[in-house]
């Protein structure tokens, strides 16, 4: 079976600060993967090495067994890596509709004139259709209309999935995606990230939440001041010296 | 799915349809070319929009609509170009322009983005100064040739609905591009580049892309005015000329279609009764200005929006003053 992601080595500094030292790991197609680790560890920098928002200054991003590394943000989401974002979740002053329907621009760049100029609305009907079944899928459409920015912040980084999917991931990188959300909220998340994992999607999630991570990762990766300094199922990694030491007992529930 | 709302509009859309085409024959000659100046100027007006909508601020658009009525001019002029097709032609050499431009300055980011394309309208005026056997220098160009089809010179009255006919049209195609993706995908670029990037946008193409569309409806704006004025000279693209279209847009509302088109009518209908004040001219507009930027800072379309709450809270007042001067008041 071959790889989908292969992380090689991978360090990035700002200034003087090593964000990430020679980090390296793998995901397997299927697989729903962690990073955890306390903050400052570098995880949402190894976030955005891999989808290309920052160069490393060492290292290789494999994809489906392409050499993604030197690769531009929308050039990497073209082949599949889509992300979420813990800042700049969404487009604010657009309606949720109209936050899914931007994700569609991986599937078609929106830019057919028949579309734009002659047929019965600016948007095909068949996108919109789409856009609804995202929202359908996530739960929000009885708020299809309401303003993006308006929606409290549990909503809102469930739209931010919502537009993920639009985008149609072979690997999806959730930055955070319960925080600020409540049990209930969370329970959605989790059921959905098991919905599409039977469907083929393989997942790396940051999360700070350790009992989201236990309860629907097959391997965890915990990271340290830049550092990869654990890696294996989450009962091992619960269990690993390192780890708690890292963490010094202040686990969030 | 017909609402009332979209009723209302289709109506209102008719009631100014049918109001604008018996304005040739109610208005007086000068009154008329304020009207048609009022069309010409809403095409650089919604063509900052169009580059708003992604995010930059086309200061520029002036420069453009310049560089369109000289290319436009020149091509009918001195290559004997039908107008019709040197109007357009004045659009692309203008759109041309700003794809050259814009793929330089694009990159240094928005601010510098703003103050390199307000620096080249002082470029443009200068090259139009001084390319003497291009441009005739500050004297400008004269005699160019007024607006015909196919050979036929267009009379007053046609020449309105001619001018009338091309804005209204610009207007419905920008209008189904802005409600379209790709609307929403400039929209996207604006409120946040990263996300756009990470599903799939080409942030720098798609940016550019709304400045040379914005680049060429302004030219487009410019070249109808060189051929309706029969003039063009250096000194109509004035600082003064490119602020007034930032202020179209703002004091009619960035946030909506409908913005620049409110502003620029808005602008233009009141400078005409205050031209009788002379020296309180001035003074007036910019007082008016104010007053409309403090009381409506989102624009004047939102002037609906703002009245209902207002006149819900008069009528509250009014009950309050009766309910007292019954009860022979405090």
């Amino acid at each position: 079976m071959s790889l989908l992601l292969e992380v090689k080595n991978i360090s990035r500094s700002f200034g003087g600060l090593a964000a990430l030292s020679g980090v390296s790991f793998d995901v397997s197609p299927g697989e729903i993967v962690g990073v955890i680790g306390p903050n400052g560890a570098g995880k949402t920098t190894l976030f955005n090495v891999i989808t290309g928002f920052f160069p490393p200054k060492q290292g290789k991003i494999i994809f489906d067994g392409e050499d993604v590394t030197k690769f531009k943000p929308h050039q990497i989401s073209r082949r599949g890596i889509i992300r979420t974002f813990q800042a700049d979740i969404l487009f604010r002053a657009l309606t949720v509709q109209q936050n899914v329907l931007t994700g569609l621009h991986i599937r078609s760049l929106g830019l057919n004139p028949k579309h734009i100029f002659l047929s019965s609305s600016p948007i095909p009907k068949s996108e919109t259709r789409i856009a609804n079944e995202i929202l359908e899928t996530v739960g929000l459409t009885p708020f299809k209309d309401y303003m993006a920015g308006d929606l409290p912040h549990g909503h809102q980084r469930m739209l931010g999935i919502g537009v993920a999917l639009a985008a149609e991931p072979k690997l999806l990188l959730l930055d955070e995606p319960v925080t600020g959300m409540n049990m209930d909220e969370i329970r959605v998340v989790i059921d959905l990230i098991h919905t599409l994992r039977e469907k083929g999607l393989t997942v790396l999630i940051v999360e700070h939440h350790i009992k989201t991570v236990m309860d629907i990762c097959h391997r965890v990766i915990v990271l340290s001041f830049g550092k990869k300094i654990a890696e294996g199922s989450p009962e091992e990694v619960r269990r690993n010296k390192d780890v708690i030491e890292a963490y010094l007992g202040t686990e969030t529930d | 799915m017909r609402t009332k709302k979209s009723i209302i509009i289709l109506a209102a859309l008719i009631a100014l349809a049918v109001v604008l085409s018996a304005m040739p024959f109610v208005l007086g000659a000068y009154l008329l070319s304020v009207l048609i100046l009022l069309l010409i100027y809403i095409l650089p007006a919604m063509s900052m929009r169009v580059s708003l909508l992604a995010g930059q601020t086309n200061i520029g658009v002036v420069a453009f609509f310049a560089i369109g009525g000289y290319a436009s001019a020149i091509l009918s002029m001195e290559l004997g170009v039908p107008v019709l097709a040197a109007m357009l032609g004045g659009g692309l050499i203008a759109a041309i322009v700003g794809l050259l431009l814009g793929s330089m300055i694009m990159k240094m980011g928005d601010l510098y983005f703003l103050i390199l394309t307000w620096g080249f309208l002082e470029l443009v005026r200068s090259v139009a100064i001084k390319a003497v056997p291009l441009t005739n220098g500050p004297f400008g160009l004269v005699n160019i040739p007024p607006l015909s089809i196919g050979g036929l010179v267009l009379s007053k009255v046609p020449e309105y609905f001619f001018i009338l006919f091309v804005t209204v049209l610009v207007l419905v195609l920008l209008y189904r591009v802005e409600y379209s993706r790709l609307g929403l995908t400039w929209k996207g670029i604006a409120q946040a580049p990263n996300l756009s990037e990470s599903v799939g946008v080409n942030v720098y193409r798609f940016k550019l892309a709304s400045f040379v569309i914005s680049c060429f409806v302004a030219g487009l704006g410019g070249a109808i005015y060189a051929h309706h004025m029969g003039v063009i000279q250096p000194v109509m693209f004035t600082f003064l000329l490119a602020t007034t279209v930032i202020l179209w847009n703002v004091l009619g509302g960035v946030g909506s279609y409908w913005g620049p088109i409110v502003g620029t009518v808005f602008l233009l209908l009141i400078v005409e009764p205050l031209r009788g004040l002379e020296s309180f001219e001035m003074i007036t507009y910019a007082a008016i200005l104010i007053v409309v930027i403090i009381f409506l800072p989102g624009g004047l379309i939102t002037l609906p929006k703002r009245l209902g709450p207002l006149i819900k809270r008069l009528r509250r007042k009014g009950e309050t003053a009766k309910a007292d001067a019954k009860s022979g008041g405090t």
